[in-house]
């Protein structure tokens, strides 16, 4: 399959080492197999795009790559160590930064609060001064801005969105997981947080982004995988899939179950 | 919490340390003696609220902590003869310990697995206390525990340990406080607003879990203890649901999270019951519903943020809620 792909791929350069990794990876929830025998990897700066409908394992990939979620079998490995039994919050440390389904904004806490969590989430080398790296944030998203000491149940959803990316970017994330950024967005505002995003593999971040449906990525995805009960059912590289193609493939999904 | 909340919370926090020491200055000794009480309960309360109101670790386990630090400093003086200051430490010390331990392996256990796996826990040391009467000394209890002394100077006159009742208080605010402000007060509130999300954070959810636990047992030891050397007694009805009740009621109507709650939940607890002796069988049924009014009217807590909980007025009858307005007008 990858000899494939790299034949596929006009430019000779060769191909840069991959940051993240999954392996033949598997996750059950009791009997329940969610995900089976999954592979993919990503290079510094490089994108990765999930496609599936509900419950075809997107989140259950995000979760286990993030280590909130024990593997059944397979491995993943950060630049060639393998991180499988990693606990979730040392991953962190080690640059696995994960915008978990439904931004998981902190209620009660405020704006300044959220990102202070994640500035300090960061390696103590490569945090930086806090204020510095809020500013770097506020920057970013600007509509954050005026809203520091709000509690961050009161911002819209879009917002709590961005919080949810600054407050995971200030952890200094080699690797930034993003399960469903665009979920309940109203299309002006995915068309927002996608062009914040698309900074990121100029920086070296690695971006893996799950989806429903396609979104208004700049970004040629590196890779697009698309899933179907927990396995990939397509994979392509360098492309973007048509919203036909993927029509035909999440409707052929729905014949099979 | 908004700074307003938080200035006010530092306003009562002054207001109880002048009240402390006008009641020292009063020479009174009912209320010298009251507030001992009020400060011994604030102690557990505000352990209590570092798990409860900061971490949100329903524990209901703090009422065993307590009686490990009572009957440890009474064992370990009435027995041992053991300098009470020492017993006092040690209790505290053994408390620590064994909320230590024994949360362990309650950190598989969350919400309200953690509530009865906890109860489980204070009824059984309650349990123990009656019945282990060859140490326990069984359901009378263990007596003649020493008070304090420095030196040749007695501490058993009620104003004197008062003062150490009180630093004892002051102590725990400050670490409350300090640890509330710090990155693990933060990693404390994020564990308690979304468990399932903070691990993701960078935020190594068993050990900020179980210090939140260990600090809120130390406080409870520290308490158990200093009622020891108060009451020179221990009995095991003293940690029974009564007390559990207790706990819970001044974290929750002090109001979670807040400096201040706690204190204010200790003085209601202590105070109201004695200023109502005079109702004699009624007062249990009055002191109760006293405690639901505040619950209901104050869902917060008396010092929680009123902005978090729904407006009492959402429960009037749309007819009543119509009534005339500041502006003389009928709500529409």
């Amino acid at each position: 399959m990858n000899a494939a792909t790299m034949s596929e791929r006009a430019a000779p350069a060769p191909a840069p080492p991959v940051l993240l990794a999954a392996e033949a990876v598997g996750v059950s929830y009791g009997r329940v197999r969610a995900l089976e025998s999954l592979s993919f990897g990503i290079h510094g700066g490089g994108t990765v795009l999930v496609l599936g409908l509900n419950g075809a394992g997107k989140s259950t990939l995000m979760r286990a790559l993030a280590g909130v979620v024990p593997l059944r079998s397979g491995r993943v490995t950060l630049a060639g160590r393998d991180i499988s039994t990693m606990p979730a919050h040392r991953r962190v440390r080690h640059g696995i930064s994960l915008v978990p389904e439904g931004r998981g904004v902190l209620p009660g806490l405020s704006v300044r609060e959220n990102l202070e969590l994640g500035w300090h989430a960061a390696a103590r080398s490569r945090r930086g001064g806090l204020d510095e790296a809020v500013g770097r944030m506020l920057a970013l998203f600007p509509t954050l801005g005026g809203r520091l000491r709000q509690d961050c149940q009161t911002l819209s959803g879009g917002q709590m969105q961005m919080l949810a990316i600054a407050r995971a970017l200030l952890s200094r994330p080699a690797v930034l997981l993003l399960d469903e950024p665009s979920l309940g967005l109203a299309p002006i505002v995915t068309a927002d947080v996608y062009e914040a995003l698309a900074g990121l593999g100029g920086e070296g971040v690695a971006t893996v982004i799950v989806e429903q449906k396609a979104v208004p990525m700049r970004v040629i995805p590196d890779t697009v995988l698309v899933l179907g009960n927990g396995r990939v059912v397509h994979e392509s590289h360098g492309v973007r899939p048509s919203e036909e193609e993927l029509a035909r493939l999440y409707l052929h999904e729905g014949e099979r179950t | 919490m908004s700074r307003a909340w938080r200035a006010r919370d530092g306003l009562v926090v002054a207001a109880a340390a002048v009240a402390v020491v006008m009641t020292e200055l009063s020479g009174s000794s009912y209320w010298i003696y009251s507030l001992c009480l009020v400060g011994i309960y604030a102690v557990v309360a505000i352990g209590f609220n570092i798990a409860l109101g900061l971490a949100g670790q329903v524990s209901f386990a703090q009422v065993a902590f307590m009686a490990v630090g009572g009957y440890a400093t009474a064992l370990l003086t009435t027995k041992a003869h053991a300098d009470p200051w020492l017993a006092l430490l040690a209790g505290t010390a053994l408390g620590a310990a064994l909320s230590f331990v024994l949360n362990l392996p309650f950190l598989r256990l969350s919400g309200h697995y953690l509530g009865m796996a906890t109860l489980a826990l204070a009824l059984g040391v309650q349990s123990f206390a009656e019945n282990a009467s060859s140490i326990t000394g069984g359901a009378l209890g263990v007596f003649g525990v020493p008070s304090l002394t420095l030196g040749s100077f007695s501490l058993a006159v009620h104003s004197r340990f008062y003062v150490v009742v009180w630093t004892a208080c002051a102590l725990c605010l400050t670490v409350y406080y300090l640890t509330a402000k710090s990155h693990l007060g933060r990693a404390w509130r994020a564990i308690a607003a979304r468990p399932d999300v903070s691990a993701s954070l960078g935020i190594n959810v068993s050990r900020a879990r179980i210090l939140a636990l260990v600090l809120a047992g130390t406080m409870a030891a520290l308490s158990g203890g200093l009622w020891a050397l108060l009451l020179n007694y221990v009995a095991p009805d003293y940690f029974g649901l009564a007390m559990i009740g207790n706990i819970f009621f001044m974290v929750i109507a002090g109001g979670m999270g807040s400096l201040a709650g706690p204190l204010v939940g200790a003085a209601f607890v202590v105070l109201v019951p004695q200023e109502m002796s005079s109702l004699g069988q009624w007062q249990g049924v009055v002191l109760l519903a006293m405690l639901l009014g505040v619950l209901v009217l104050w869902p917060t807590g008396l010092l929680g943020d009123p902005r978090a909980a729904g407006s009492i007025t959402a429960l009037l009858p749309a007819r009543l809620r119509a009534m005339p307005t500041r502006t003389g007008k009928a709500g529409s």
